[in-house]
């Protein structure tokens, strides 16, 4: 068997370079080839990371690769990736994964059916710090979880994305473009959501492209751009959940939690590091030692040093295939992630209590030991 | 009934939550006989909950716990006491200590010790102590206090921060100095000096470490969340060293400390 799996990636738009950027940080994977439907694309990408560009098709027949990375955009991800699993490839996909959990069950059957993985973004819950607020909710730290609280909210894309469309076409908007990160990590912390009820709204029918070639074109806003929810976990607990992209300024926490015995603030899961904060009672108390590679700040975005150690999951799958154990950011919890935001979506527009279908495990933590064991 | 802290202790920071209980739990079954928490650790519930499970007599286990530095104020300290002896689920602590001098300069260094002084004759704290006071501060507590009766003044003390100066005065004043950090967070483990002398007596680089402490006069109080190492740890209390090989271990003194956050005094 190999110790390292050749990436063959597809898709080379905006988010390619971080995953390109990550190949010398990660050991079970390496970048062996790069496509697109655009020609240029793949070649810039090619020539900047030296890596072989060709067709969607060429990539597919290729030996060399093992996994199929799908950077597309969602609405591109089931055919990429169906099309991938029937070449005999593995695939970790962007997400969201699939648009509606019909999709996502075809995908995991032809998976199965063959012996592939199948994997999804997001990996931000396996983070440093979202590994931190695992181990503290699985000591017991703030004993059972009753409530807590969920906010992501901003003013949108269009002012940093040179084509923002699919933003605002079906699997996109606040809650299906940002939603599985915040979702993901409350599924690995509570376990899986049993209901939700939901409000949404859409504040302006058209948004307005602030950067690039197409600058100051108005493009159609097809998917609801406030969302809000509460969301019933099988284990007793009850989430708000806000997710919107008609805010301009709040003062609200990314995510609280709250128990028995005390308060866990857990950081930004868009992101792998930020501050975790622990009460006992009303008093913030100090934080048990905690040594996470996936901590530190080796990137910048535009509010400063950050931890982005995007395409973890991909190389926790690559691994999970070498040892033959099963992977973290697997098909099941992303199907079961995609279906608590259909479900969202449902809810809203019906305005009804839907019921969530799947369920899934929990992914088994990462600590600082299991996080290394996948870094060069 | 413990009238001096015993040299032998377990670390409870971090061990928070069910785990938390169970692990204390696992220490007392070990036989550590004295507890180390704190206020700012959120570990008192766990201690007061793992003494209660154990089934021990209350006489029979030391239990220390310290003010924290945002409780030191005249309207925080004595209440942030008595709500340890309500997390503890204790009538009484056997040791309290001042966790770091304050750096509040609205926060009179004459006000909390007199506070610390009180706890002790309102029978809130059978000794009470000091954690990071430097020797200048050791003189001007015990000015305020009167002599004798600061039992302790836990500072970092292993292998490689010896600290000697703080030791050898603490001696000179009946102070028992009291070693946190003790194995330099797990680092003495793989110190090649340690290990030597650990071979010819078949034990651990981390038991020397323990017990060159301990023939100092030096009480510890190493942490760890594993059963195994709990119990090696505890047993280093059978270590006999050579005068030879307390040498060798004075030598490894490089002022490597690890703990020294920004709120901290000045060190000697
Ligand atoms: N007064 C203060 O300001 C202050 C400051 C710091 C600490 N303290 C007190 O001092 C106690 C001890 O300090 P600490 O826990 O920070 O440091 P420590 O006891 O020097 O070291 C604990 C670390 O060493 C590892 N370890 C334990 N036994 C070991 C062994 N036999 N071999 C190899 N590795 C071993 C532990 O890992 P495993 O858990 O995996 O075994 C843990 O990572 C604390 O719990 C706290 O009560 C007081
Ligand atoms: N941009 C980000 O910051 C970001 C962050 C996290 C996740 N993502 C996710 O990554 C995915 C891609 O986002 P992006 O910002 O890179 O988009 P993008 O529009 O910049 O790039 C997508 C690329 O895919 C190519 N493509 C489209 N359909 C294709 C097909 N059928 N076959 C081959 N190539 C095809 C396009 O030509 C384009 O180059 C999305 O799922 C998004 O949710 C993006």
């Amino acid at each position: 068997m190999k110790d390292v799996l050749g990436i063959g990636l597809i898709g080379c738009g905006v988010i390619s370079k971080a995953y390109l950027e990550r190949a010398r940080t990660f050991s079970p994977i390496s970048f062996v080839a790069v496509a697109d439907r655009d020609e240029t694309a793949a070649r810039r990408q090619a020539d900047a990371f030296g890596v072989e560009a060709m067709s969607p098709a060429a990539l597919l027949a290729r030996e060399d690769v093992d996994i199929v990375l799908n950077l597309t955009p969602p609405a591109a991800h089931a055919a990429v990736s169906t099309a991938a699993l029937e070449a005999g490839k593995h695939v970790y996909s962007e997400k969201p994964f699939v648009l509606d959990p019909a999709a996502g069950r075809g995908l995991l059957d032809l998976a199965a059916s063959k012996g592939l993985r199948l994997g999804s973004a997001p990996d931000t819950f396996l983070g440093g710090s979202h590994q931190l607020a695992r181990h503290l909710v699985d000591a017991g730290a703030i004993g059972r979880i009753v409530s807590g609280t969920c906010f992501v909210m901003n003013h949108g894309m269009e002012h940093w994305h040179p084509s923002p469309d699919f933003f605002y076409r079906p699997g996109g908007g606040p809650l299906f473009d940002l939603g599985p990160y915040y979702l993901a990590n409350l599924v690995q912390l509570l376990g899986p959501v049993r209901r939700v009820s939901a409000l949404s709204a859409t504040a302006h029918p058209t948004r307005r492209i602030g950067v690039g070639p197409r600058i100051g074109e108005d493009i159609p806003v097809d998917v609801p751009t406030t969302v809000q929810a509460l969301l019933g976990f099988a284990s007793g607990t009850s989430i708000l959940f806000a997710a919107s992209w008609d805010v301009w300024q709040h003062d609200l926490a990314p995510m609280a939690l709250y128990g028995e015995t005390g308060t866990l603030h857990v950081p930004d899961p868009n992101f792998f590091g930020g501050t975790v904060r622990l009460t006992q009672g009303s008093e913030e108390v100090a934080l048990p030692d905690w040594d996470h590679p996936f901590l530190r700040n080796n990137s910048r975005n535009s509010k400063g040093p950050v931890a982005d150690f995007r395409a973890a999951g991909l190389a926790d799958m690559a691994q999970a295939i070498i040892e033959g154990r099963s992977h973290r950011c697997s098909d099941a919890f992303a199907l079961h992630v995609i279906d608590v935001l259909c479900a969202i979506d449902r809810a809203a527009r019906e305005d009804t209590v839907v019921q969530v279908a799947s369920g899934a495990d929990r992914p088994e933590a990462l600590d600082g030991h299991a996080a290394r064991a996948l870094m060069v | 009934m413990h009238d001096r802290i015993p040299l032998m202790g377990l670390g409870t920071y971090g061990r928070l939550g069910d785990d938390g209980i169970a692990a204390i739990r696992k220490g007392l079954e070990i036989g550590y006989r004295h507890l180390d928490t704190a206020q700012s650790y959120g570990t008192e519930p766990m201690v007061g909950r793992a003494l209660r499970d154990s089934g021990l007599a209350r006489e029979d286990v030391f239990v220390t716990t310290k003010v924290a530095q945002k409780k030191l104020a005249k309207s925080d300290f004595i209440p942030s006491v008595d709500q340890s002896l309500r997390d503890l689920a204790l009538d009484v602590i056997d040791l309290v200590l001042i966790h770091w001098p304050s750096i509040d300069p609205d926060v009179a260094f004459e006000s909390y010790v007199e506070d610390l002084g009180k706890i002790q004759e309102q029978g809130k704290a059978r000794l009470i102590g000091v954690s990071n006071f430097p020797i200048a501060l050791l003189e001007r507590a015990t000015a305020i206090l009167g002599p004798g009766r600061l039992h302790t003044d836990q500072v970092e003390i292993q292998p490689f921060l010896q600290n000697r100066r703080l030791v050898d005065f603490c001696r000179s004043r009946a102070i028992v100095p009291t070693a946190y950090v003790p194995l330099a967070k797990g680092r003495v483990a793989d110190d090649p000096v340690l290990a030597e002398i650990a071979d010819v007596h078949g034990a651990s680089a981390s038991q020397v470490a323990l017990a060159w402490l301990m023939h100092r006069g030096v009480a510890v109080i190493p942490a760890s969340a594993n059963e195994a190492r709990m119990r090696s740890n505890f047993e280093a209390q059978v270590l006999k060293l050579s005068p030879e090989e307390m040498d060798r271990i004075a030598a490894l003194d490089r002022g490597d400390r690890i703990i020294a956050p920004e709120v901290g005094p000045e060190w000697d």
